[in-house]
């Protein structure tokens, strides 16, 4: 076995160390200086191509990434005359019973499109609600059309239903105003979609996460307990009348706690 | 501005010291009439007389317990042991006694003395008259540690180890005594604990100390010319330490090599690799690593001592396989 230099003098007679074998080692291996760079700018080192020796990341991809990541798109938003204003609102809800029972989507579902008929209902517009639902990521969206002739479990029964879209009842199909974006078990708490063509509410949700919260014991008390709460954001198109996003947000919300506390109707 | 050899200008910085402050005495092997083995006191004796430069006989522990007794009463010596190797043969005066004594008497006597010493390889001169000590030096609490690398900087730093008041090894390469320089003229006084960016340079930082200097320059001109950006620090004073130079050097390259002629284990360049994992593990694009000598005794054979010290081969070499891989 050869013996590397900065080993040899420690071994007059002994025996060499075990050397890592180039099979085990990670593909890519980033030095301390690219790992902090890229810590510092907001790149993700794995998804980076490295251009240095033996296809390592230099600081010099780090940067680059870093700076095309701060470009302005070219997304059909950013086109002239296709700009939308929106406004998000973000909040975090407790939904430990609810996430015991597979309904959160549904309740979520049902919860907005109560909300943006509200909305509607006080501005004489269109009732007929449809949404669109995104997520879990990698299936396809699917469409709830009526949805606001639907309760919570009848959204479930949609939602599991193999040959969506379909109707909440009898009806021609509209064009989704509401998108609803579940990123649960991607990591991320939620995100701000983009608001696509006719929809002007966008929610989104991500990973459930459990922490100590204060609960009311038995015997009318408090004590620290283990609960589980989501993110909710809320997005709402400028020019959605009579709409702030933190006002809709503020009603799902209270919506979703009358669902975990059953009080719901 | 003069063109002075290394040798020359251990002598003017002694010299102008001694013409300052009629307390600097030097004492040494041959250093009074002969004007040093070396010739590094070469005009002293014929400027400031025989009370104040002292032939001692052949005894380094003789030496450097008269030099620490003077400095002790009042005076401030600048003795030479001959070859740095010499050193273990009054180790225990140097460690137990010149180290600790301003520390033991709770700094009621100060030890301004200077020991000045022909030091490192390169001259055929063998195993027992070649080795590079500073690591020796530097793991004693209580000395200083210089090697300067220029004449100009044998000028300043000898001033600004006579004028300090704690005991301060002086390194002088032998094998730049014969190396030329160019001097400003006056009076030049220097500041221990400061290192020199000889070269700047944005791909790599080479530290470099001694004879390693020129050799690191070298090597980086060499680096140069296939597209390698290195910047050559020299070090000069290991205790104290210019920890902000090289730590900023390294802040700004991301890869640290130390050209050290030291046998591997335990050198300098060891003690700053581990300042750097330290204080700027997040700068480093890639490990730290040493050019050292390797840990054997130095060969007298010209091939071999050729061989096994750096070179400004063994260094440009090094650092283009680390930056390439």
């Amino acid at each position: 076995m050869s013996v590397p230099p900065s080993l040899a003098p420690f071994l007059p007679g002994g025996r060499p160390a075990p050397r890592a074998s180039g099979g085990h080692r990670p593909r890519q291996v980033h030095s301390p200086r690219v790992r902090r760079l890229a810590h510092d700018r907001g790149v993700h080192l794995g998804g980076l191509t490295g251009t240095g020796p033996r296809g390592r990341v230099t600081t010099d991809d780090v940067n680059r990434a870093a700076s095309m990541a701060e470009l302005p798109l070219a997304s059909p938003v950013a086109a002239p005359g296709t700009v939308r204003a929106c406004h998000t609102a973000v909040t975090e809800v407790e939904v430990t019973r609810l996430t015991t029972s597979p309904d959160l989507l549904a309740c979520l579902v049902e919860s907005s499109v109560r909300t943006v008929r509200s909305v509607r209902a006080a501005t004489a517009e269109v009732v007929r609600t449809t949404v669109s639902v995104h997520g879990p990521p990698g299936g396809a969206p699917r469409t709830v059309v009526n949805a606001h002739d639907l309760g919570v479990q009848g959204i479930q029964r949609v939602l599991g239903a193999a040959d969506t879209p379909l109707n909440g009842s009898e009806g021609q199909a509209s064009r989704p105003e509401l998108s609803v974006h579940d990123l649960r078990g991607t990591g991320v708490l939620f995100d701000v979609p983009v608001l696509e063509d006719s929809v002007v509410v966008a929610l989104s949700f991500g990973d459930v996460v459990d922490r100590p919260t204060v609960v009311e014991l038995p015997d009318g008390g408090r004590g620290i307990g283990i609960g589980s709460f989501v993110h909710l954001a809320l997005t709402v198109d400028e020019h959605l009348a009579g709409a702030s996003a933190a006002r809709l947000l503020a009603q799902v919300r209270q919506r979703l706690e009358a669902h975990e506390s059953g009080r719901s109707s | 501005m003069a063109q002075l050899s290394y040798r020359d200008a251990v002598a003017r910085g002694i010299a102008q010291e001694m013409r300052r402050d009629e307390r600097v005495v030097v004492v040494g092997e041959d250093i009074a009439g002969a004007g040093g083995v070396f010739k590094t006191t070469v005009g002293l004796l014929d400027e400031f007389g025989p009370k104040r430069v002292i032939d001692t006989p052949i005894s380094e522990q003789a030496i450097l317990g008269a030099a620490m007794g003077a400095a002790m009463t009042g005076l401030r010596p600048v003795a030479e042991i001959m070859f740095s190797d010499f050193f273990a043969v009054c180790w225990d005066i140097v460690v137990n006694q010149i180290a600790k004594t301003r520390y033991m008497t709770a700094g009621q006597v100060t030890m301004p003395l200077v020991i000045k010493t022909g030091n490192g390889g390169g001259l055929r001169f063998g195993a027992q008259h070649s080795q590079s000590i500073e690591n020796w030096a530097m793991a004693i609490p209580g000395l200083k540690v210089v090697t300067p690398s220029t004449a100009e900087d044998v000028v300043g730093l000898m001033a600004a180890a006579i004028r300090d008041d704690d005991p301060v090894i002086f390194c002088e390469h032998k094998g730049l005594y014969a190396a030329k320089g160019e001097v400003p003229d006056g009076e030049i006084i220097d500041t221990l604990g400061t290192a020199k960016v000889r070269r700047p340079g944005r791909d790599a930082t080479i530290l470099a100390l001694g004879m390693m200097v020129p050799r690191a320059l070298a090597a980086a001109e060499d680096l140069a010319t296939r597209g390698i950006d290195a910047e050559v620090i020299d070090v000069r004073s290991l205790v104290p330490l210019d920890t902000r130079t090289i730590l900023d050097s390294v802040a700004r390259t991301g890869r640290l090599f130390t050209v050290e002629e030291n046998p591997q284990l335990l050198g300098w360049g060891a003690e700053i690799a581990s300042l750097v994992a330290d204080e700027a593990f997040w700068d480093l694009d890639g490990p730290v690593q040493r050019i050292t000598t390797p840990h054997i005794p130095l060969p007298s054979a010209d091939s071999l001592e050729d061989l096994v010290m750096p070179s400004a081969e063994s260094v440009a070499r090094t650092v283009e396989k680390a930056l390439q891989s």
